[in-house]
């Protein structure tokens, strides 16, 4: 999975690609869970060019969505793939994340 | 006089070789009376006789000299040779390093050889009469050029070398020679060859430890997983009522996937779930979460559905979001009596209640354990009097990746159940893992695979 960050001055922008599963949870807490911080507490992630998402990348995503939410902000999930809006209903997750399926896509 | 005297210098200077060569000639010249001057008295015949004698003694004391190199230098060969064999022949061995250690004092001409740390003597060569100067001489160079690789002292009686200069493992080696054996520059490129082979050596040891200790600890890994898979029984609850199948594979040594039944008088609880994650902590949380169910069903089994769900989350919520992780849990009871079945899902599928009109899946109500505490879910209801059934399956079965990357599916998981309606939940359960086997056509297992099946047992085959 191909993992990108945009920090801006208003908004923390992470762009998820390929499979999000077990194998990439360790570079995904690395890369985006330093992003959420106290004076940047809401990221939003780009998940249209998300193939696959297992239980295990869910509960990542639970897990910053539980961090953010500790210091105030959120976790805004942006642009769904098929794949991943069908993991979210049928886990009954989709309520736990802000979802905003304009395009955000900054490039 | 003078003009007799340099007459003489004159001849002297004539018949006076400048080689060996020259000597050799003039005395074969004599010998054969073929000679260059008037006359040559016998002293001057001695005399150039001593001096080829001379020439010839240099040339054999050289000769002398040169041999002892070459011997030596053989000797040294030899001897890395040696210190080679026992670097390729030794496996990481304490033995090995005491034969380099040998190598080491006969090649450097040392009374003793100390490999040693900051705290300890980690093994000697030589005479060890005197180790604790020795090692005491060498830690005060080290503490007075603690930036050096190589150091003398003890007026070059001593070289204290630092090995794996660049490793964390504190070696040094320490070469002491007897008073009047100073080592010098020649010295040092064989102490860099031991230092360098020794340094080799010991890195080859801190790997073969690491690999031993990773081996220990791989078994107690193989063992920790044994026993937490250990907590499922495979063996469903018997009932005159229902027929129950259960199934569960780890797509490793163990896994997160679980089911548990709590059988009583005239009902069954059951729980199907999942651990987020993988491997030992998932199968760890497994465990937790099994126990969790068994207290519940077996202390409230006469509770509701969502009573018994809510006092498993009570047990296992605080866990889960302290270690951030999630459980994705159906938690149900069999009623022997009417044939039906009662269920929560919190987040977990597939799961489909199969008809002969089709397959209807159980949708989840609420997140999984752990995620959102207190949310109420609602209670599905599947009647097997009705010829309806329940499948539960773990998503192991519907992400099961063929070699081509496609997945299996929910759909063709639905289409499946469906196809096999009028089979015994035996029969269905394996149906539904060999065709997800096959599907996989070899390629990896993705995740745990578990599936519990509930029919009624008096439903025509």
């Amino acid at each position: 999975m191909i993992i990108r960050t945009e920090i801006e001055p208003s908004q923390r922008l992470v762009h998820l690609v390929g499979r999000f599963d077990a194998h990439e949870t360790d570079g995904f807490r690395t890369a985006v869970f330093p992003l959420v911080t106290a004076e940047n507490n809401t990221v939003r992630i780009d998940l249209s060019q998300v193939a696959f998402v297992d239980s295990s990348a869910l509960a990542e995503l639970v897990r910053l969505q539980k961090a953010a939410a500790a210091l105030g902000g959120e976790v805004i999930l942006t642009q769904l793939s098929d794949p991943v809006r069908v993991i979210l209903e049928i886990t009954d997750l989709a309520e736990v994340f802000t979802i905003d399926d304009a395009d955000t896509s900054a490039s | 006089m003078s003009t007799t005297s340099s007459q003489v210098r004159r001849e002297r200077a004539a018949i006076e070789p400048t080689s060996l060569d020259e000597a050799v000639d003039l005395l074969i010249a004599h010998a054969s009376g073929n000679r260059t001057s008037e006359s040559t008295p016998v002293a001057e015949v001695d005399r150039l006789a001593g001096r080829v004698r001379a020439e010839v003694r240099g040339l054999q004391s050289i000769q002398g000299e040169l041999t002892e190199a070459l011997i030596a230098s053989q000797d040294r060969i030899h001897a890395m040779k040696t210190l080679a064999q026992i670097n390729v022949q030794g496996a990481a061995s304490d033995e090995t390093i005491g034969l380099l250690l040998d190598e080491a004092l006969a090649l450097t001409s040392s009374f003793l050889v100390v490999l040693f740390t900051e705290r300890t003597v980690r093994a000697t060569a030589g005479d060890t009469a005197r180790l604790d100067a020795c090692t005491e001489t060498a830690r005060r160079s080290l503490a007075a050029a603690s930036g050096q690789l190589l150091r003398t002292t003890d007026g070059d009686h001593a070289v204290i070398a630092t090995l794996d200069p660049e490793g964390e493992g504190g070696n040094f080696i320490g070469f002491y020679r007897r008073t009047g054996q100073p080592f010098s520059t020649v010295d040092l490129p064989i102490v860099d060859a031991i230092v360098s082979a020794l340094g080799v050596m010991i890195a080859f040891n801190e790997l073969h430890r690491y690999e031993l200790e990773r081996a220990a600890v791989e078994r107690e890994h193989q063992l920790a997983s044994a026993l937490a898979q250990s907590v499922i029984i495979e063996q469903p609850p018997r009932s005159s009522a229902v027929e129950v199948f259960a199934s569960t594979t780890p797509a490793s040594l163990t896994g997160g996937d679980f089911y548990v039944f709590g059988k009583t008088q005239n009902s069954i609880w059951f729980a199907v779930g999942d651990v987020a994650g993988k491997g030992l902590p998932a199968a760890m949380l497994m465990t937790r979460a099994v126990a969790a169910c068994r207290v519940a069903f077996l202390a409230h089994s006469e509770a509701s559905v969502v009573d018994v769900f809510g006092r498993v989350e009570d047990e296992l919520y605080e866990h889960l979001d302290e270690v951030g992780m999630f459980i994705t849990l159906a938690l149900g009871v069999v009623d022997e009596r009417s044939r039906s079945i009662s269920l929560v899902n919190a987040g977990h599928s597939p799961i489909v209640a199969v008809r002969a009109s089709g397959v209807e899946p159980v949708a989840a109500t609420v997140p999984p354990l752990g995620v959102i505490r207190g949310r109420v879910p609602t209670v599905s209801t599947v009647d097997l009097d009705l010829g309806h059934w329940l499948i539960l399956g773990s998503d192991g079965l519907t992400e099961q990746a063929d070699p081509n990357g496609d997945l299996f599916g929910y759909d063709r998981f639905d289409q499946l159940c469906h196809r096999l309606y009028l089979e015994r939940s035996s029969a269905v359960g394996e149906s539904i893992l060999d065709a997800v086997h096959a599907f996989a056509a070899g390629s990896t297992a993705s995740d745990d695979c578990t599936l519990v099946i509930f029919k009624n047992s008096s439903t025509p085959a």
